[in-house]
C-alpha cells in the first residue's frame, strides 16, 4: 500500500475515529489520539489485512489508544468539557428548550461505564450494525445488545432522576 | 408513524432489540418537529445522538496527520528500535561464531606441535628426574623451616609446672596447722616451766 492511496482510504474516517476518542477523552487529547492512530495504521498497513474493513481496524487502534491514556497515571480526570452545542435547522424556540436536557445528555452519558460509553457511540450515533462493533470490541453480539441496553436505560433513568429534581427539587 | 408504534418502537430500542432501520425511524421522528407531548421526554437523547454524529474534527487535523505521516517514513534508521533488536543478534551470531572458529583453530594448532615435537624418551626421563630433585629440595627446605615451630610445645610444659604451683599451696596448708599444733606444745611446756620453778625454791 502506497501511502497516497493510505491517505485516501484512511482520511475520510478521521472525524468518526475523533467522535470515538472523544466519548472517553477531551477534544484535544481526542485529536492527539487520532494522529497517533494514523502514525500506528501506517505502521502496521500490513495487518491492515486481515481485518474487513480498514475502518475496523482503525476503531481497534483507537479504542486501545483512548482506553491505555485513561489508564496511564499521568491522566486527570477532566472528561466534563463542554458539549459544543449542534447547528440545528430548527425553529430558535424548540432549540432553547432542548438545549439543557441535551447537554445534561451529554453529562450522564459520560458517568457511563467506559465500554457502554463506547457502545453507545457506535451504535446509537455511528448506526454502525452489531458485527462491526463486535469486532472493535472483541466481543459477543449477545453481550454487547445486553450492554447497550442497560445503558440506553441508564441514560433514560437518570434523565428521569435529574427531571424530577428540576421541577420538584425546589 | 403514529404514537403507538412509536411507544412499541421506544420498548424495543430499551431491550436494545431495535434494527438499525427502527432506530433511524425513532431518531427523525424524535429530530422532527411534529412529537407527541407524552413522548417529549425521549427527544432529547435522539436530538444529542443525531447532533453528535456530526461533529467534525478541528479543521488542521487533517494537515497535522499528514505532516506526522511525512516524518514518520523518513525515520533515520539508528532511531529504529527493530533495526537495533536485529543489529544486536546478527552481532551476537557473528561473535559467536568468530570465536568459536578461532577457538578451534588455536587448539589444532597446539595439538599439532606437541605431536610432532622432537622430544625423545630420554628427555622426558631426565626432565622427570630434575622436577624430583627439585621438588625434593623445596620439600627439604620447607621441613627445615618448620623445625623451630616444635619448640613451641615446650610452653605446654611450662604450664605443666605452673599447675604444680596448686599443690604447693595445700602443703604448706598442711604445715601451717603442724605449726599451730606445735604452737599449743610450745605453751604446755610453758606451763611446765612455771611449775618447776615454783618447785625450785
Amino acid at each position: 500500500m502506497t501511502k497516497q492511496e493510505f491517505v485516501y482510504r484512511v482520511m475520510p474516517i478521521k472525524d468518526k475515529l475523533f467522535r470515538l476518542a472523544r466519548r472517553i477523552l477531551n477534544e484535544i487529547e481526542a485529536e492527539d489520539i487520532v494522529q497517533d492512530v494514523f502514525i500506528k495504521l501506517w505502521a502496521k498497513r500490513t495487518e491492515i489485512e486481515q481485518y474487513r474493513s480498514i475502518e475496523a481496524f482503525a476503531m481497534v487502534v483507537t479504542k486501545n489508544l483512548c482506553l491505555d491514556k485513561i489508564k496511564s497515571k499521568a491522566y486527570q480526570n477532566d472528561k466534563m468539557t463542554d458539549w459544543n452545542e449542534p447547528i440545528d435547522s430548527r425553529s430558535p424556540h424548540r432549540i432553547a428548550e432542548l438545549k439543557d436536557d441535551v447537554k445534561m445528555v451529554h453529562q450522564v452519558i459520560s458517568t457511563l461505564p467506559e465500554q457502554q460509553k463506547l457502545i453507545v457511540q457506535m451504535r446509537d450515533v455511528e448506526e454502525m450494525d452489531y458485527e462491526e462493533i463486535a469486532e472493535v470490541l472483541k466481543m459477543n453480539v449477545n453481550a454487547i445488545r445486553v450492554n447497550l441496553s442497560r445503558a440506553r436505560k441508564a441514560i433514560r433513568d437518570q434523565m428521569k432522576k435529574t427531571h424530577n429534581y428540576e421541577y420538584h427539587g425546589n | 408513524m403514529n404514537t403507538t408504534e412509536i411507544k412499541i418502537l421506544l420498548d424495543k430500542y430499551y431491550e436494545g432489540e431495535t434494527s438499525r432501520d427502527e432506530e433511524k425511524i425513532l431518531k427523525d421522528y424524535f429530530t422532527g418537529s411534529d412529537i407527541d407531548e407524552s413522548l417529549f421526554e425521549h427527544a432529547p437523547v435522539f436530538t444529542y445522538f443525531k447532533a453528535e454524529g456530526k461533529v467534525k474534527s478541528g479543521a488542521d487535523l487533517e494537515d497535522k496527520i499528514l505532516e506526522r505521516l511525512d516524518g514518520a517514513t523518513i525515520i533515520p534508521f539508528y532511531k529504529n528500535k527493530t533495526f537495533w533488536t536485529y543489529f544486536a543478534g546478527i552481532a551476537a551470531t557473528v561473535l559467536f561464531l568468530f570465536t568459536f572458529f578461532f577457538e578451534s583453530q588455536f587448539y589444532n594448532k597446539t595439538k599439532n606441535q606437541l605431536a610432532g615435537s622432537s622430544y625423545t624418551k630420554q628427555d622426558a626421563e631426565l626432565a622427570y628426574k630434575q622436577t624430583r630433585i627439585a621438588l625434593a629440595y623445596v620439600s627439604e627446605k620447607y621441613s627445615e623451616g618448620v623445625e623451630p615451630l616444635n619448640q613451641v610445645s615446650k610452653f605446654s610444659n611450662s604450664t605443666l609446672a605452673v599447675s604444680e604451683m596448686a599443690k604447693m599451696s595445700t602443703e604448706l596448708n598442711k604445715i601451717n596447722s603442724k605449726v599451730n599444733k606445735m604452737g599449743s606444745g610450745v605453751d604446755n611446756l610453758n606451763k611446765l616451766s612455771k611449775f618447776s620453778i615454783i618447785v625450785k625454791p
